[in-house]
C-alpha cells in the first residue's frame, strides 16, 4: 500500500494541536447544531486554525482566517477535521 | 417631508451601533420589539429633503430563525418592507459576515453594503476591491467606512440618497446559484407556492421555496396549514438527500460559503501578515485557564466598586437636595399660601416629591453602570468574561454572561436588570433578570445591620453574611427550577461564541449609550415609581374607623394601618404578624431602606419635625457646595479602587484617599429603635423577618425596570414568585427554628 493511496487521516478538532491548520470535513451533529455552526462560518470545507487549546476547557479557533471562535470541548469532539492541504501557510488557501 | 425607512442589519460586533449612533446622534428612541424582550432602537436623520427613519435591527449571524433576534430581523424585512437595508459588514472578517448579506439578498431586500472597519482590515493586509465586490453581488452598492472615526458616513448617506431616487427602477435581483438537483426541486416547490394566493401575496415564492428546503422551523410552522406544500417539501427534501447524500440545509449552507469563497477570491487580496493578531496575543493571557480567572475577578471587582461606590456620593447629594432644600422650600411656599398643614402640602411633599426623589437617585447609579457595561462591551472583553465564566455558570443552566448582571445586583437591582441586555438570547435575559432580585442589594444591608446589632450585638456580621449567602442559594435553586423545569425545552445553545477583536472603546458611543439608556429609564420607569409613592401616601392619609381628618391621622388609624393589620395574620406563622412589621414591609416596596424609616415611625414615633428655617441664598450655596463635594468624592471613590484592590492582599493596608471628611453615617438606627425591636421581635422572628426582607418583591424601581425590559407579565410572575418564596422561607426559618428549640 502506497502512502499516496491512503485516505487523509482525520481527527476530532479537540485533538488538534495549537497552531495546527485544519480543514473541517464532517460535523457529527443534528440539524440544529449544523445550522447554528453554519451561521458562525463552520461548514464542511472551512479552514480552521487552533489558536488556543488548554486541557479540557474550551478552545479558541480561527474560522475562515479572520473570525475567532470559542468552541466548547463537547462541540470540538463533534467537528472532524483533516490536516490542511497547505500545511503551515494559512493564506494560500 | 417624505419618510423613508432604513434598516441597519449586520453581525454582532460588526460596528452596527457605532454607525447607527453616528448617523442619528441623540435623535434616538429605545423600546422593545412588540411582544419580545429584544431592545428596539430607532432614530431619525434628515437627508436631502427626506426624513429618514432608521431602525437598528438586532445583531444576527444569519436569518435562519434560530433566536428571537433572527425572527425579528427577518419579519421586519418581510413585513415592514424597509426602503433600504444597510448591511453592515466587518471588512476584517468579510467571509463570515457575507453569509448574512447573501441571505438578505436572497430575500430580495434592498441592500446597500457598508464595509465597516476597513482600517482594521488594512492593518491586517487585507484589501477589498469595492467595485469587484459590488459586481460579484449583482450590482449592490458598496460603501467603505470607518464607523469609529466617522469616516465614510457621507458616502453612506449619498449612497442611501441615490438608492432612494432610483427606487422607481427595477433593481437587480441576486439569486443564489443552485446545483441542478436542488434548483429543480426549488422551482417545483416555487410553482406550488405561487398557486397559494395567501402565501404568494406575502412571500417571495422563490425565497420561501428555498427556505422550506432548508427546513426553516419558523416558516415550516407558517405553511403548516398548506398540506400540499408540506408534503411536496418533505418529498423534495428526501429526493435531494438521496441524490446527494446530504441534507439540503447543509448543502445550501455549504453552497453559500462556496459562493462567498469565489466572491472573496475575486474581490479580496491578502498580503503577508502575521497570522497571530494582537488580539490573539492578549487572549493568550485573558482567556488563559489559569490567568484568565484572576483577571476576570479583578475586573468584576472594579465593576462592582464603580457601580456601587463611585455613584454613592452623587446619590447622597441628590437625596440631600430633595429632602433638604426642596422639601423645605415647598413647605415654605405652602405655608405662605396658608396651606402649610393641608393635605395638599402633605401630598406634594410626602407623596410626589418623595416619589420624584426616588426616581432621581437612580440616575448616578445607572450612569455608572452603563459606563462600565459599554466600556466592557465595546472593548471586546465581555465575550471573554463569558468565556471564562461559562463552565461555572453552565452548571446553573445559565450563560457565562449572566455573571455580570448578577454581580451588579449586589449593588442595586435596577441596573442589574438593565445589565441583562448584554446577554444574547432572550430566554437567558429573562431568567437572569428574574434572579437579580435575590442578589441582596445595598439598600437591604442597613436592615440586616439594624437587626443584627439589636439582637446579636457583636456577631451581627454573621446575620449579614448569612443573608447574602441565603440570597445566592435561593438564586441557584430558582435558576435550576427555571432552566430545568420551566424552560426545559429551551434549546441549549451549543457553546460556540465569537470573540471579537479587542478595540479601544469609542468615547462618543460610550457617552451616547449612557445618555440614551439613562434617559430611557427616566421616561419609562418614572411613572410606576411615582404612582407607588402616591398610593402609599394616600393609604397613610386616609382615615378609617375612629375618624380623624384626611392627611392628619396617626398611622394606626389610617387605611394603611388597617391594611397592614388585615394582612398581618398572614405573616404570623413567620413570627412577625404585627401590623407594624407588615406596614414596614409594605412601605419597603417603595425602597427597601424605607423599612427602617417606617419602623422608626411606627415603633418609636416620628420626632418633632423641625420647622423649616432657611434662606434661599445659603440653601443654593449649600446645594452647589454639596455638588462640588459629591463630585470630589466620586473622583476619590474611583481613585480608592486602587488601594482597596491592593488591600485585598493579605497583610497589606494602604491608606485610602480622603479628600473630604466623610459624614457620620447613622444608618444602624437609634438605640431607641433597637430596644423597641427587641421588645417586638424574638431573635428567631427577627431572623425570619430579615429572610423575608431579603427575598420578597423587589422595590418599585426594580419592578419598573422589570416591566420596562420584560413586560408586565414577567414582572407580575416575579412579584408573585418572590412573595411566595419569601413567605415560605420565613415560615420555614421560624417554624423550623422553634422545632429546634431556638
Amino acid at each position: 500500500m502506497t502512502i499516496a493511496a491512503e485516505p487523509r487521516p482525520t481527527l476530532p478538532l479537540s485533538m488538534a494541536a495549537p497552531q495546527q491548520q485544519v480543514r473541517l470535513v464532517e460535523i457529527r451533529g443534528g440539524h440544529r447544531l449544523r445550522k447554528r455552526l453554519a451561521d458562525l462560518g463552520l461548514t464542511v470545507g472551512a479552514t480552521l486554525r487552533v489558536i488556543q487549546a488548554h486541557g479540557h476547557g474550551p478552545m479558541i479557533i480561527a474560522v475562515r482566517h479572520d473570525a475567532r471562535m470559542a468552541v466548547g470541548r463537547g462541540i470540538a469532539h463533534k467537528l472532524i477535521v483533516a490536516p490542511h492541504d497547505n500545511g503551515a501557510d494559512p493564506y494560500t488557501a | 417631508m417624505p419618510t423613508v425607512r432604513i434598516a441597519l442589519a449586520g453581525n454582532p460586533n460588526a460596528g452596527k451601533s457605532t454607525i447607527f449612533n453616528a448617523l442619528t446622534g441623540a435623535r434616538q428612541h429605545t423600546g422593545n420589539w412588540p411582544g419580545k424582550t429584544v431592545a428596539k432602537q430607532t432614530g431619525r436623520l434628515p437627508l436631502n429633503g427626506y426624513d429618514l427613519e432608521l431602525v437598528d435591527l438586532p445583531g444576527t449571524y444569519s436569518l435562519s430563525a434560530f433566536s428571537a433576534e433572527e425572527i425579528i430581523t427577518r419579519d421586519y424585512i418581510l413585513d415592514e418592507c424597509p426602503d433600504v437595508v444597510v448591511a453592515i459588514v466587518d471588512a476584517s472578517n468579510l467571509e463570515r459576515n457575507l453569509y448574512l448579506v447573501l441571505q438578505l439578498l436572497e430575500m430580495g431586500a434592498p441592500v446597500i453594503l457598508a464595509l465597516n472597519m476597513i482600517d482594521v482590515a488594512e492593518s491586517r493586509a487585507i484589501s477589498i476591491d469595492a467595485d469587484r465586490l459590488s459586481a460579484a453581488l449583482g450590482g449592490v452598492p458598496v460603501v467603505r467606512l470607518i464607523g469609529s472615526r466617522q469616516v465614510g458616513l457621507d458616502d453612506l448617506k449619498q449612497a442611501i440618497a441615490r438608492y432612494i431616487h432610483q427606487s422607481e427602477r427595477v433593481r437587480p435581483r441576486w439569486v443564489l446559484p443552485l446545483p441542478e438537483s436542488v434548483a429543480a426541486e426549488k422551482s417545483r416547490l416555487q410553482s406550488l407556492i405561487e398557486r397559494e394566493p395567501v402565501l404568494a401575496a406575502r412571500y417571495d415564492a422563490g425565497w420561501l421555496a428555498l427556505k422550506l428546503l432548508e427546513q426553516d422551523d419558523d416558516l415550516l410552522d407558517r405553511v403548516a396549514s398548506f398540506p400540499i406544500i408540506t408534503a411536496a417539501m418533505a418529498e423534495a427534501v428526501e429526493r435531494i438527500s438521496a441524490a446527494t447524500g446530504e441534507e439540503p440545509d447543509t448543502l445550501i449552507a455549504d453552497l453559500r460559503y462556496q459562493v462567498i469563497g469565489q466572491i472573496a477570491a475575486q474581490a479580496v487580496t491578502r498580503g503577508c501578515a502575521e497570522p497571530t493578531t494582537r488580539s490573539d496575543r492578549v487572549d493568550s493571557v485573558l482567556t488563559h485557564p489559569v490567568w484568565g480567572v484572576p483577571v476576570f475577578l479583578f475586573l468584576m471587582w472594579i465593576v462592582f466598586q464603580i457601580t456601587a461606590n463611585a455613584s454613592a456620593p452623587l446619590v447622597d447629594w441628590i437625596d440631600g437636595v430633595i429632602n433638604g432644600p426642596v422639601v423645605n422650600w415647598t413647605q415654605i411656599a405652602f405655608n405662605a399660601a396658608g396651606l402649610g398643614e393641608s393635605w395638599l402640602a402633605s401630598m406634594v411633599i410626602d407623596g410626589a416629591i418623595a416619589g420624584v426623589g426616588g426616581v432621581l437617585v437612580f440616575i448616578p447609579v445607572l450612569m455608572a453602570l452603563f459606563l462600565v457595561i459599554s466600556v466592557l462591551e465595546d472593548s471586546g472583553y465581555m465575550a471573554r468574561a463569558a468565556f471564562v465564566m461559562d463552565r461555572f455558570m453552565q452548571r446553573l443552566g445559565l450563560h457565562g454572561k449572566s455573571f455580570l448582571p448578577l454581580l451588579v445586583g449586589f449593588g442595586c437591582t435596577v441596573p442589574a436588570v438593565y445589565a441583562t441586555r448584554t446577554l444574547e438570547h432572550s430566554e437567558d435575559r429573562k431568567i437572569t433578570a428574574f434572579l437579580t432580585t435575590f442578589m441582596s442589594c445595598g439598600a437591604r444591608l442597613p436592615i440586616y445591620v439594624l437587626f443584627g446589632t439589636a439582637f446579636f450585638g457583636a456577631s451581627s456580621g454573621t446575620l449579614v453574611f448569612a443573608m447574602y449567602l441565603s440570597g445566592i442559594g435561593v438564586a441557584v435553586l430558582t435558576s435550576l427550577l427555571l432552566t430545568r423545569v420551566i424552560y426545559r425545552n429551551k434549546p441549549v445553545p451549543p457553546f460556540v461564541m465569537e470573540l471579537p477583536p479587542y478595540r479601544l472603546p469609542n468615547r462618543h458611543t460610550v457617552w451616547l449609550q449612557i445618555w440614551t439608556q439613562t434617559r430611557d429609564f427616566l421616561r419609562r420607569a418614572a411613572t410606576l415609581i411615582l404612582a407607588a409613592s402616591l398610593v402609599i401616601w394616600l393609604l397613610l392619609a386616609l382615615p378609617v374607623g375612629r375618624g380623624g381628618r384626611f392627611g392628619e391621622v396617626p398611622p394606626h388609624d389610617s387605611l394603611f394601618g388597617s391594611v397592614s393589620a388585615a394582612l398581618a395574620p398572614a405573616l404570623a406563622p413567620a413570627g412577625f404578624g404585627s401590623w407594624q412589621a407588615t406596614g414596614a414591609l409594605i412601605t419597603g416596596f417603595t425602597a427597601k431602606e424605607v423599612v427602617i424609616t417606617t419602623m422608626n415611625q411606627l415603633y418609636v414615633g416620628s420626632g418633632a419635625e423641625s420647622a423649616p428655617d432657611s434662606d434661599l441664598g445659603s440653601d443654593l450655596r449649600a446645594i452647589a457646595i454639596g455638588l462640588g463635594k459629591a463630585l470630589v468624592l466620586t473622583v476619590q471613590e474611583i481613585a480608592n479602587v486602587v488601594p482597596r484592590t491592593i488591600n485585598l492582599l493579605p497583610g497589606v493596608a494602604l491608606p485610602e484617599l480622603a479628600l473630604v471628611p466623610a459624614g457620620a453615617a447613622d444608618e444602624a438606627g437609634a438605640p431607641q429603635l433597637q430596644s423597641a425591636l427587641r421588645a417586638a421581635f424574638t431573635p428567631l422572628a427577627a431572623v425570619a423577618f430579615n429572610v423575608f426582607v431579603l427575598l420578597y418583591v423587589p422595590c418599585v424601581a426594580a419592578v419598573s425596570a422589570m416591566r420596562h425590559e420584560y413586560g408586565t407579565r414577567w414582572m407580575l410572575t416575579q412579584a408573585a414568585y418572590t412573595l411566595a418564596v419569601a413567605w415560605l422561607a420565613a415560615v420555614l426559618v421560624y417554624q423550623g427554628g422553634r422545632l429546634l428549640g431556638f
